[in-house]
């Protein structure tokens, strides 16, 4: 066995031994800790003060949960309602989309925020943070599901649609019973890459003083002067949310292969 | 089947494909065919009620094709049974589920009487083994059966093919021409596009050629075979019969 077999794997099946997998864990798990070590005695550390707040941590991540819940639904009504009008014959409604996507596609996230909560928010006395938090990031992705969806909706054969009215479907029914329940499947993974994004961007709504995960550990952060000690449990309340999702996706997108 | 049709004109993305063609005929089964781009497939559609003519009527058993998107088209396409060449069966649903959707959605059955029915048809055709699977999970030949199983399954005046077999291996054809005998013998009538002429031969009473667009000729099968008139369609019929 040469050396080189050691750390690549085949150049055809890309596959290696389980062996060879394990060691290569290995040698990145020592990279890693090596690089942690580096960072981590850097300077002395006190978890006890930071521990002692967790009730506040534990609240942020439950915001943080509850917020993105609410933005997964509100951005999927939002984006399916602007896939649809970007279809629509009526030209008015099919621009009022194009430009909600790219206006918004085109724009940060952050600067969305700065705008809807102390320019907008302000204009139509809109008081609840919460609200425009939601609101606001449920619109922002929003856009990018409607990208997701009108795609999907552009993978539809003709073909199927044939079918559908020689079948004797009214339009509504072809959407119901065809149409939809297609374009659901075609989209389900690239949607739940979009909810794991709708989990890490709501971090960004600690800005406009929402107390949600990020925002708590700031708080936490600044009343313990600490900062690895609540920066990297914070780094993991994410991560504890997206991990599953990710996963799941990709068994979603394995499952549904098959079918088209 | 009865079908007629008058001054019919029809213009696709700016190109005009039918320049007032008119027809009469009345058959049991019917075959259409001619070459590639002759209009055929176009004809079928505007039959079918899937496209709507720019002049001209179509009339189907006495029937005139409604001219307009709305009630009286859907329930003009709710009366005939269309089967596609490549079967169009919704990949999302079962082979029976296929057949029971238009039953439900359409046709205003309830599950039950659905699912028996269309069970019975499966069984019927040997299909029943196949019942629960997915499009996705049979042959082409038995995908095509179930579409012809679902154009059937609400008793259909007439059933309209386009192609059923052009994507098919011939082990698979032999299993849908099989089939399509088997519904002559019991009285359904159908009309049919396909470029198996010695298929269409046992199995049609009347052909229709056309050409670019146009209806060569119009002839019973036995005369179409033994006895062409025009020259353009004894040259297709050498052409394609060259190696049968």
């Amino acid at each position: 066995m040469k050396i080189q077999e050691l750390f690549v794997c085949c150049k055809y099946n890309r596959k290696c031994s389980k062996s060879t997998k394990i060691l290569n864990i290995l040698i990145v798990a020592i990279l890693i800790s090596a690089f942690s070590t580096l960072v981590f005695t850097y300077q002395v550390y006190d978890f006890k003060a930071v521990f002692s707040y967790r009730s506040v941590f534990l609240k942020g991540w439950l915001m943080t949960c509850l917020l993105s819940l609410a933005c997964l639904f509100l951005s999927f009504f939002l984006g399916t309602l602007a896939a649809l009008m970007r279809r629509s014959r009526v030209l008015v409604i099919r621009y009022l989309s194009t430009f909600y996507v790219e206006s918004i596609r085109g724009t940060p996230l952050l600067v969305q925020l700065l705008l809807f909560f102390y320019v907008i928010g302000s204009a139509l006395h809109l008081e609840s943070r919460f609200f425009i938090g939601i609101l606001s990031l449920s619109l922002f992705s929003g856009a990018y599901i409607a990208e997701i969806v009108r795609s999907g909706l552009d993978s539809i054969r003709s073909s199927q649609i044939d079918s559908a009215k020689s079948i004797g479907m009214t339009s509504n029914q072809t959407y119901r019973y065809v149409i939809f329940p297609l374009v659901f499947r075609q989209i389900i993974p690239p949607l739940a890459g979009q909810f794991a994004s709708i989990i890490k961007d709501s971090s960004l709504l600690s800005i406009i003083g929402i107390s949600e995960l990020t925002y708590s550990a700031q708080q936490i952060s600044s009343a313990t002067y600490s900062t690895l000690e609540t920066y990297i449990p914070l780094a993991f309340g994410y991560l504890i949310l997206t991990l599953p999702i990710s996963l799941l996706s990709k068994s979603l997108e394995r499952s549904f292969r098959y079918e088209s | 089947m009865n079908l007629e049709i008058q001054h019919l004109h029809k213009m696709l993305e700016s190109q005009k494909i039918f320049e007032g063609i008119s027809i009469s005929i009345k058959a049991s089964v019917l075959a259409l065919i001619g070459p590639s781009g002759s209009g055929k497939s176009t004809l079928f559609r505007l039959i079918a009620g899937l496209d709507i003519p720019d002049e001209g009527e179509i009339l189907l058993e006495g029937i005139k094709v409604p001219r307009k998107e709305g009630k009286e088209l859907l329930e003009y396409r709710k009366s005939l049974g269309t089967v596609f060449q490549s079967w169009n069966l919704f990949p999302h649903l079962s082979a029976i589920e296929n057949i029971m959707l238009p039953l439900r959605v359409a046709h205003g059955l309830s599950a039950d009487e659905a699912y028996s029915r269309a069970s019975e048809l499966l069984s019927r055709f040997a299909l029943l083994t196949h019942a629960s699977k997915k499009p996705s999970q049979l042959s082409g030949g038995q995908n095509q059966r179930v579409a012809i199983v679902r154009a059937l399954a609400h008793r259909p005046s007439v059933l309209l093919l386009d192609e059923p077999t052009s994507a098919l291996d011939p082990m698979m054809t032999s299993e849908v021409l099989d089939l399509l005998f088997e519904l002559k013998a019991e009285g359904t009538s159908f009309m049919i596009i396909s470029h198996h002429l010695p298929f269409l031969r046992r199995i049609s009473d009347q052909i229709v050629f056309m050409a670019e667009g146009k209806i060569i000729e119009h002839a019973p099968t036995n005369k179409f075979f033994t006895n062409p008139s025009n020259p353009q369609v004894k040259s297709y019929l050498d052409t394609i019969l060259k190696y049968e």
